[in-house]
């Protein structure tokens, strides 16, 4: 069993898959000067930019001093806009565009800088930048004229909330920074950027507060994200991939969310959040088993409601888990555990199935998962006709066709609705997933199987850590300071100090601001 | 990762290889609800089981069964060679116990699986039939629910009235096993449709002994620590006596709030025990015209002599069997350890021989709703 | 300088480690096992052993005073050399290993007994050797969470005791000593199985985080447990009557068996499949201590590997020799007597060889 271990602990060495499969291009501009002859610059640029129509090559003359000069972009990656009114009319018009000292030209852009290397050109061209070579300098000016097709802000399409914002992030980095910012404009509040890929060379940027969040995790997090060493990364999803702590395993062990105003929260209670361009969710971490039960609207209802709500949530997670395994227990096992009059009800029920339970409960929750699965692909109008055809037809006729228990089908059912409580996506499709061991455990061994699964659940939850934070505080370790928002929410009022399991360093929230007393 | 299959392979097959042997589906069983032991003319045992009929085809509910062998695991083999699927007593709702079975010792001993076989529920009610216990077993009435369940029922529901004790079969086995006390369990005949006649007493050593009926059966539960239910009274009231064709000198009353107070006491020899009963009543019928408002006290005075003289004529009778099912015992040995030693053997005769004093104390409560 | 800082576990946790150990699968017996050597006086022995294990404690805690950062075996190495001091860790390495043993044969016994009468037992030894595997190989730390958890978990249990109080008789308590105190004293002897697990103070102490208050810790845990082995034991002794008791095998279950509501019944299987919760925390620990103990007579740091072996070995025996009840009991009643000389006899004689040593060697401490 030595294997096991070697399966489980991921080893955090640099990536050995991707070996260095460096880039060709990469390779031949490293280090490469700009030269001062436009021509044999442009020359150079048509050479590393082979086989891209989409590079606009605009040649010109500047206005007073008459220098040849070249203005290279792509197109569409660029605004159009600015580049006309606000880098070529000065230019080629106005007549203090350009002095003879060699500094930045008087355009009317916001960000301009200086490239000499030709790595830098290229990248500057590739993210949307737009260039001016100028005769006769050895460096070229780069303009930030980013600008590419985005959608509007939207709601939330997975984490819908009641009561909080509906604004969602966008596939922009620097957009989602912003709706971050928004919620805290604070000088405590750091990015730091870094970027990830050798091709892709994503963007990312941690987010955290400085004076709360604790250096340690920021330290692995950072150390974590510099190692990744793969071509590029595409979603969160990706990069979650390659820096949790144990990649085995079923539970996520980082937060993604598409809500800027939860992540607010969760920074403000000390975690950190990495922002990737490109990707509209965003990546909090450590986690907690427990986070993946609270939801942002637990703390805009009232806090006996919320608290309600958190209880049948962790229900639900029970449900959801165990009660196809525990019905197939309880018919196939230990039935004296069921009364009698029931007893005799499920029996008469099962007596028309031809199939054990087992597989009878197999063929109804591959069922459901697949009428799921559907249900997210088809578009919304034909998604309604999955449920119909999926709830009154299959779950009606089977019945009647004596291939499952109508029992069956209560059970399939409430643990269809149980999980769908989750409010988390991610935990939401793990319970899917471990419900089916359960319910081959709970076949093979009955109600001990149960608890056997139920010991290897507790033991891998035990063994968790997220970022060096145990996965199952505030339960093991056990904090009692954090209970006041686990199972229960209580006021927010009472919930002074932020949660231990971030391991914040500065541990009080901002005052109490309940007034106390009969006072106005 | 070769290794890694290797294992995942090997639990696979270690599990799925050996184990199947302890599944069985819920529709390959036959629950026996009830289990009958009797003894026909001949004094052959016989064992007899009723259990539900799920298949939709079949006419009747139930199944019944009747068998000859020696023990009541044997029995199952036998049950098991003609009921549909395999019979199992992890849901026995009650166990019948034929009289002339009662009549002699030993057969407590035939019980002995439903306590070692740990699949085996403790919780059915045991019930001396005065009769066959096949007649009650064969017995499907058509205006009632299934037999076992209606039978569990009806016995339930006649304790909740103190018409008969409601005596599982892990109270039994206190019971029995019990030196300070003596079992009782209920009792059971059909006459056309079933009854419940009462509490069957036995004595220590299982024998019938003698029965109770519901009125004796409410004062018997009284004397029990652990009571429940209702406790309705109907006395007569002897000042009240008149001449109408209507006997009028009844009164009817719910007691509530039995405590009882039991001290022992070892003298001249023997046990004493006196045990004071405090009742607050609720009356519910009264035939006679009575002033309750002022003559409460009159009233309450007359309804403790009945009663007294009705624990007296109970005690009589269970002293005059040698038994004991209240469980005096268990104070004399609380109480007078060292005598109780030397009897605890002997306990029923010793009991016998014991001086039983009851006191009622009765407080009205109310009168209902008119004077 | 500190080995073990990695692995430091908190008070609660140390609270919690101790009294999972010592609460496995000897209360299901022993309220019979009371009963039969002390009739219904039996709880007050259970005062007795409360009162010898402190007596024991504190001398173990006298003696890692001194060397705060030692675990038995670092201190066996100090005092008796190298080599020498294999005459001691070895017995104490098999008693780990007994003691895991006869947890997991008990447990394995009541599962097939209640649930699995026809699955082999080995397979049911080798289901609870998965979780064993993921927690032991583990560090303290993750045996102190897991305990922690699986108490929090479980703390409902002792009250569904309650449901049954409608029908118990306090009376068969009465009277108190009835034959004197020797029954009493004699009851000690059947409760040692119940109670041991105080000798893993002599392999934790290091790890903990707050030393001063390790005494404290050992108090409280042991209380809990001797309060519920009161508490149960009562409970029995006023459920059964003192006659009946000694007739049944395991009281704990018996009593369950009565207690049914309208949507479940036979409470007792779905008690004990819970409480197995409870016997991994005697086990899972013991497995640790066990391969711990192992790895440092080999003088290795890892004692994953050891782990695997262990329970290789365990699955193993099982299959061949395949344990009977009456074979676990007269283990059990061996696993305690050899338990007296572990926690007992063995901190007093190191506590007297201390007195000696640190009058020799006065100035190489530290």
């Amino acid at each position: 069993m030595f294997f096991y271990r070697k399966f489980f602990r991921k080893k955090r060495k640099p990536n050995t898959r991707q070996t260095k499969q460096a880039n060709p291009s990469s390779k031949q501009t490293d280090g490469q000067n700009l030269n001062s002859d436009l021509t044999s610059n442009l020359e150079k640029l048509q050479m590393l930019f082979q086989l891209t129509p989409d590079l606009i090559v605009r040649r010109l003359r500047i206005h007073v001093t008459g220098v040849e000069a070249a203005l290279v972009y792509l197109d569409g990656m660029t605004d159009k806009s600015t580049i006309n009114n606000n880098i070529l009319t000065p230019l080629m018009r106005e007549a203090h565009a350009s002095n003879d000292k060699g500094d930045i030209p008087f355009t009317n852009v916001g960000n301009v800088g200086k490239g000499s290397l030709w790595s830098q050109v290229e990248t500057a061209i590739l993210k949307g930048d737009t260039v001016l070579f100028a005769d006769g300098r050895p460096e070229a000016f780069l303009f930030d004229t980013k600008g590419w097709p985005q959608r509007t802000i939207e709601d939330p399409q997975i984490e819908t909330s009641l009561k909080g914002a509906h604004q969602g992030f966008l596939e922009t980095g620097t957009q989602n920074i912003a709706l971050i910012r928004r919620y805290i404009p604070n000088r405590e509040l750091k990015i730091k950027e870094l970027s990830i890929g050798k091709r892709g060379a994503t963007k990312v940027w941690i987010i955290y507060l400085a004076d709360v969040a604790h250096p340690q995790v920021l330290a692995e997090l950072e150390s974590r994200l510099s190692s990744i060493d793969v071509d590029s990364i595409i979603n969160t999803g990706e990069l979650v991939e390659y820096i949790e702590d144990n990649p085995y395993s079923p539970f996520p062990q980082i937060i993604l969310t598409e809500r800027p105003d939860s992540t607010v929260s969760q920074i403000l209670q000390g975690r950190f959040s990495v922002v990737v361009d490109g990707s509209p969710s965003v990546l909090i971490a450590p986690a907690t088993f427990i986070s993946f039960f609270q939801s942002i609207d637990d703390y805009s209802t009232r806090w006996l409601i919320a608290s309600f709500i958190r209880l049948l949530r962790f229900l639900a997670f029970a449900i959801a888990l165990l009660l196809p395994a525990i019905y197939i227990s309880f018919i196939s096992f230990n039935y004296e555990v069921l009364p009698i009059q029931l007893l005799l009800s499920v029996a008469e029920s099962r007596t028309l199935v031809p199939f054990p339970p087992l597989l009878e409960a197999m063929l109804m929750e591959i069922t459901l998962e697949m009428m799921r699965e559907s249900g997210i692909r088809l578009p919304a109008p034909v998604g309604q006709t999955v449920g119909i055809v999926g709830g009154i037809i299959i779950g009606q006729t089977a019945v009647q066709a004596g291939i499952v228990s109508n029992i069956m089908v209560i059970v399939v059912a409430s643990t269809a609705i149980a999980s769908f409580i989750i409010p988390n996506y991610d935990m939401g499709t793990a319970l899917r997933l471990l419900r089916f061991p359960m319910m081959v455990i709970a076949f093979m061994f009955g109600i001990v199987g149960i608890v056997i699964g139920m010991m290897i659940l507790i033991a891998h939850l035990v063994c968790l850590e997220s970022m060096g934070t145990p996965y199952a505080s505030p339960l093991a370790p056990f904090r009692w300071a954090d209970m006041k928002d686990t199972f229960v929410r209580l006021p927010i009022w009472k919930l002074v100090n932020r949660p231990k399991n971030t391991r914040a360093v500065q541990s009080r929230r901002a005052g109490d601001n309940r007034r106390n007393g009969d006072m106005q | 990762m070769k290794q890694w299959k290797l294992c995942c392979t090997m639990l696979i097959l270690a599990a799925f290889l050996t184990n199947c042997s302890d599944r069985l589906n819920v529709e390959d069983v036959t629950f026996s609800l009830l289990i009958g032991i009797d003894l026909d003319e001949e004094d052959n045992l016989l064992f007899s089981i009723s259990s539900p009929v799920f298949s939709k085809e079949a006419k009747k509910k139930e199944e019944d069964l009747e068998v000859r062998t020696n023990t009541t695991r044997k029995s199952r083999e036998e049950f098991d060679r003609s009921v549909v699927a395999l019979t199992m007593g992890g849901k026995v709702q009650a166990v019948l116990l034929g009289k002339r079975l009662l009549q002699h010792k030993g057969w407590f001993q035939l019980l002995d699986p439903l306590y070692r076989d740990n699949k085996n529920t403790v919780l059915p009610i045991v019930a001396l039939v005065n009769g066959k216990v096949s007649d009650i077993i064969r017995y499907s009435p058509q205006d009632k629910p299934r037999l076992p369940i209606y039978l569990a029922e009806l016995l339930r529901t006649a304790h909740m009235r103190n018409i008969t004790v409601n005596t599982t079969i892990q109270l039994l086995h206190r019971q029995m096993f019990e030196k300070g006390m003596t079992p009782s369990i209920s009792d059971l005949r059909k006459d056309g449709n079933l009854k419940v006649m009462g509490t069957a007493l036995l004595k220590e050593d299982g024998r019938y002994a003698l029965t109770l009926d519901p009125v004796e059966n409410k004062l018997f539960s009284i004397l029990n620590p652990r009571r429940g239910g209702e406790f309705p009274f109907t006395v007569t009231i002897p000042s009240q006596s008149d001449e109408s064709f209507f006997k009028h000198d009844k009164l009817s009353f719910t007691a509530t709030d039995i405590s009882t107070k039991t001290k022992v006491n070892y003298e001249q020899n023997n046990f004493r025990f006196d045990i004071n009963v405090k009742m607050r009543i609720n009356l519910s019928e009264r035939l006679f015209a009575f002033n309750v408002e002022k003559e409460a006290k009159k009233l309450e005075k007359e309804i403790e002599q009945q009663l007294e003289a009705q624990f007296v004529q109970l005690i009589d009778k269970i002293q005059a069997a040698k038994i004991d099912p209240v469980g005096f015992g268990l104070y004399a040995r609380a109480k007078q350890y060292r005598q109780w030693k030397g009897v605890q053997d002997r306990w029923g005769e010793a009991f016998s021989k014991a001086d039983v004093n009851v006191k009622v104390k009765v407080r009205v409560m109310s009168m209902g709703a008119t004077k | 300088m500190k080995k073990y800082a990695l692995n430091e576990i908190t008070f609660m946790q140390f609270i919690f480690l101790i009294h999972g150990i010592q609460v496995g699968t000897g209360i299901m017996s022993l309220p019979k096992d009371l009963a039969e050597k002390s009739g219904t006086d039996g709880w007050m022995s259970l005062i007795i052993g409360w009162f010898i294990n402190i007596i024991a404690s504190y001398v173990m805690i006298q003696i890692f005073k001194r060397f705060p950062n030692d675990t038995l075996y670092d201190l066996l190495n100090r005092l008796f050399g190298k080599w020498l001091s294999l005459f001691i860790s070895i017995p104490v390495t098999l008693y780990f290993i007994c003691a895991v043993w006869l947890i997991l044969i008990r447990a394995m016994l009541y599962i097939k007994a209640w649930f699995l009468p026809q699955t082999p037992d080995y397979i049911v030894v080798f289901l609870f050797t998965i979780p064993t595997f993921m927690l032991a190989r583990n560090g303290l730390r993750i045996m102190g969470r897991y305990c922690e958890l699986v108490f929090y978990l479980t703390a409902w249990m002792p009250f569904i005791l309650l449901l049954v109080l409608g029908d118990s008789h306090w009376i068969h308590l009465l009277p108190l000593f009835k034959e004197g105190m020797m029954p009493v004293v004699k009851g000690l002897e059947s409760t040692i199985y119940s109670i041991a697990g105080l000798e893993i103070t002599m392999i934790v102490y290091p790890f903990l985080k707050n030393k001063q208050s390790a005494m404290l810790g050992i108090v409280i845990a042991n209380s809990i447990t001797i309060l519920a082995y009161i508490y149960v034991t009562i409970i029995c002794f006023a459920f059964f009557s003192p006659d009946e008791i000694t007739g049944y095998n395991q009281p704990l279950l018996s009593l369950l068996k009565v207690i049914e509501f309208r949507f479940l019944e036979r409470f007792d299987m779905i008690f004990l499949a819970i409480y197995l919760f409870i016997v991994s925390t005697s086990w899972i620990p013991y497995m640790f201590f066990a391969a711990f103990s192992v790895s440092q007579l080999m003088r290795k740091q890892d004692h994953t590997p050891y782990v695997a072996v262990l329970l290789v070995l365990i699955i193993a025996i099982v299959f061949v020799i395949h344990p009977s009840w009456n074979q676990a009991d007269m283990w059990s009643k061996r696993v305690s007597i050899y338990n007296i000389g572990i926690t007992f006899v063995l901190p007093l004689l190191l506590w007297v060889y201390i007195q000696f040593y640190v009058r020799v060697h006065k100035g190489e401490l530290h």
